[in-house]
């Protein structure tokens, strides 16, 4: 080759960094993948399994924790408030034109379901017969809120009748019994203080209630347990004979409606629909968190912050597992990597192929994640949700959420994967060869 | 042609210096084969590294073809490498989780050639090199010989303007070390440009010129006829 030719070879080597960009990419993929076949099946198992565990810490714990609050809040829904829940305004004793309110909703088409309650503060009494005839026993009293249902309405929106722990639900012909909130009850919700409980009530038993001046004896008929508290510390009974305690005076009375909506409807759409008939200067109008209160949806947040922290502490170990595995792979193949660069492999080629590697095995690690979260974890959870006393704790995790965490994963062992090899990359081509 | 101007490389240990190379001027014409010979210390590999661009002078400069590569990045040296030249070395350098024609292919990817061209390429440098049945044997399953053949092989597959061979035959045994240095002498006839270290005056004295050093600097050189280099023996 004359010399001219080969200074214009030179040159025109110099120039071609475009192609050198696919070029890097292919050989420090060609790199990696022969090292990925032909290494150790168990150190690769070894880092895809702790990938593995770190994504489903990084995932399931915060799931959990969530899942704890979302399982209350899906119970307040199904069991009490429906989808929407419209109620009194906070000044008023019940909602006004309620009537009015029931002719809408029913004219709706995306409310596939309501139900129109009454609800009245009353004073429940029980074992009172014995402190007859023992003047020493004090009666249990507590005080608690009875609802008025229509029980082909509260069936078609809640599913308080499937959720009975103990008797029967209430029927049409039930107008002396009535049906308790399991929290009403010591051996259900242990009393604590401030908070008072009956004792020793069964179906069949007899309570006295007292509402306003009137009061009346009613058998229970079953007890009821959705772990919603603002149905567990209620009292159940026939609509017509809550109206007839207070002196009731049709649907003008009605405290409450629940509402279900038509599946895959927006709820906030329906809701400012209502709005837009101008029921909001008549009652609240609200969803299951805004009823829910705040109160739940700081825990959720709490939860979820508690649930991001030990799952960053588990990135942080994945990623120092990664820089060690990555580092000691370099270190031990410092000569190799002196060589491929003696021979005129760049420093970014041999990067790359370790950040390739780290990619290999969090790839490979949350591959398999996902698969045990979607395959068995979450079909698992949902049908053996977690029994907590306040709630049933669903694995509450969302497919955003999943790629956010598996992106997070990934982005941190890609760092920790590239920084022990540049360390290692960037030492002199001839030490790293002669082993100096 | 590649030369060497007053070439030095000066290594520093703590408080004390260690001049590994003083003041050595070197060239090698296009096809030209040259051993480098000397006892242990006496700087041949450290000239060797200096000329080959994989260590850079204390002072002095190296220029082949034309080019001055004192001026070069160390990317830029890297592409040379890659480009325009060749590297056989002691221990055979090669990577154990690739294949014998992996191995050989590496150089050629890098310089943006198809995989099918590269695989076809390295295949036919190691069958020229007596190794056509050992092409998808990882190194740790090859002999001392053959390994070095593929590595000869991987230094020669993108036809470097000068192959560099850091004492090719120093772990080989005899029969291995002869066949060796058949294939640079039938490399050499080809017209490839061949600079060699090694201590065995034997093999040097196949080459067509011998650059003696001893304590950095060159003591004698000319043809081994003129060095009057002794077969079989082995300088220490």
């Amino acid at each position: 080759m004359r010399n001219d030719e080969i200074r214009r070879l030179w040159k025109s080597c110099m120039k071609e960094h475009g192609r050198n960009g696919w070029r890097i990419v292919r050989v420090a993929f060609f790199l990696a993948s022969r090292y990925i076949a032909r290494t150790s099946m168990w150190q690769t198992g070894l880092v895809v399994f702790v990938m593995s565990l770190t994504f489903l810490n990084l995932v399931v714990v915060n799931g959990i924790l969530v899942g704890l609050i979302d399982g209350a809040m899906y119970g307040f829904q199904q069991n009490y408030a429906g989808d929407l829940l419209i109620s009194k305004l906070p000044e008023k004793e019940s909602i006004e034109r309620a009537s009015t309110i029931r002719g809408i909703v029913e004219q709706n088409d995306d409310i596939v379901a309501y139900s129109a309650r009454i609800v009245e503060p009353a004073t429940i009494e029980a074992n009172y017969l014995a402190s007859v005839s023992h003047p020493n026993i004090v009666p249990d009293r507590v005080a608690a809120s009875v609802a008025g249902i229509n029980i082909a309405q509260e069936e078609s929106v809640t599913g308080v009748a499937k959720k009975l722990i103990e008797g029967s639900f209430l029927t049409e012909t039930d107008d002396d019994s009535v049906v308790l909130g399991a929290n009403l009850i010591d051996r259900y919700f242990p009393a604590v203080i401030g908070l008072q409980t009956l004792s020793e009530v069964y179906p069949g038993d007899k309570i006295r209630i007292t509402i306003g001046k009137a009061t009346r004896e009613f058998f229970i008929k079953g007890i009821v347990k959705t772990k919603a508290d603002a149905t567990d510390l209620r009292v159940f009974m026939l609509e017509n004979q809550l109206k007839k305690m207070r002196g009731g005076l049709g649907t003008a009375n009605t405290d409450e409606f629940a509402l279900r909506i038509r599946p895959g409807k927006s709820i906030s759409e329906v809701q400012n629909d209502l709005f837009a008939y101008g029921i909001g200067s008549l009652a609240l109008v609200r969803t299951t968190e805004e009823a829910i209160g705040e109160f739940l949806g700081e825990i959720k947040d709490t939860f979820s912050l508690l649930g991001n922290i030990i799952g960053g502490i588990s990135v942080i170990v994945a990623s120092i597992t990664i820089f060690i595995i990555i580092f000691i792979t370099a270190i031990t193949r410092q000569k190799y990597i002196g060589i491929l660069k003696g021979i005129g492999l760049s420093g970014i080629t041999i990067e790359l192929s370790y950040v390739i590697l780290s990619i290999f095995y969090s790839g490979l690690g949350i591959l398999i994640g996902v698969s045990l979260l979607y395959g068995v974890m979450l079909p698992y959870f949902k049908a053996h949700p977690i029994n907590f006393p306040f709630s049933d704790g669903i694995l509450s995790v969302t497919t955003v959420g999943v790629i956010v965490r598996s992106l997070i994963l990934i982005v941190t062992t890609i760092i920790a994967g590239y920084l022990p090899a540049r360390l290692i990359v960037q030492k002199n081509t001839l030490d790293a060869i002669l082993g100096r | 042609m590649i030369s060497g101007q007053k070439l030095s490389r000066t290594f520093v240990i703590g408080q004390n210096e260690t001049h590994a190379l003083s003041n050595v001027d070197f060239s090698a014409k296009d096809g030209e084969f040259v051993a480098i010979i000397g006892k242990s210390g006496a700087g041949k590999s450290t000239l060797m590294y200096q000329l080959s661009l994989l260590d850079t002078p204390t002072h002095g400069s190296v220029t082949i073809n034309g080019i001055n590569t004192s001026t070069l990045s160390p990317n830029e040296r890297t592409k040379f490498r890659l480009a325009y030249l060749g590297y056989v070395f002691q221990d055979y350098a090669l990577v154990p989780e690739l294949t014998a024609e992996e191995n050989v292919l590496l150089p050629l990817l890098m310089r943006g050639e198809q995989y099918g061209y590269a695989l076809k390429k390295s295949r036919a440098t190691l069958e020229s090199l007596g190794l056509g049945h050992r092409l998808d044997r990882r190194p740790g399953r090859l002999s001392g010989g053959e390994q070095q053949r593929v590595s000869i092989a991987r230094a020669i597959t993108h036809e470097p303007l000068i192959l560099f061979a850091d004492e090719p035959t120093a772990n080989l045994d005899t029969e291995s070390s002869k066949q060796l240095l058949s294939h640079l002498e039938d490399m050499h006839k080809r017209g490839q440009t061949i600079i060699m270290v090694t201590h065995e005056l034997d093999y040097a004295a196949r080459a067509q010129r011998v650059l003696e050093l001893s304590d950095g600097k060159v003591t004698r050189e000319g043809t081994p006829q003129e060095l009057n280099l002794l077969s079989g023996a082995v300088v220490r």
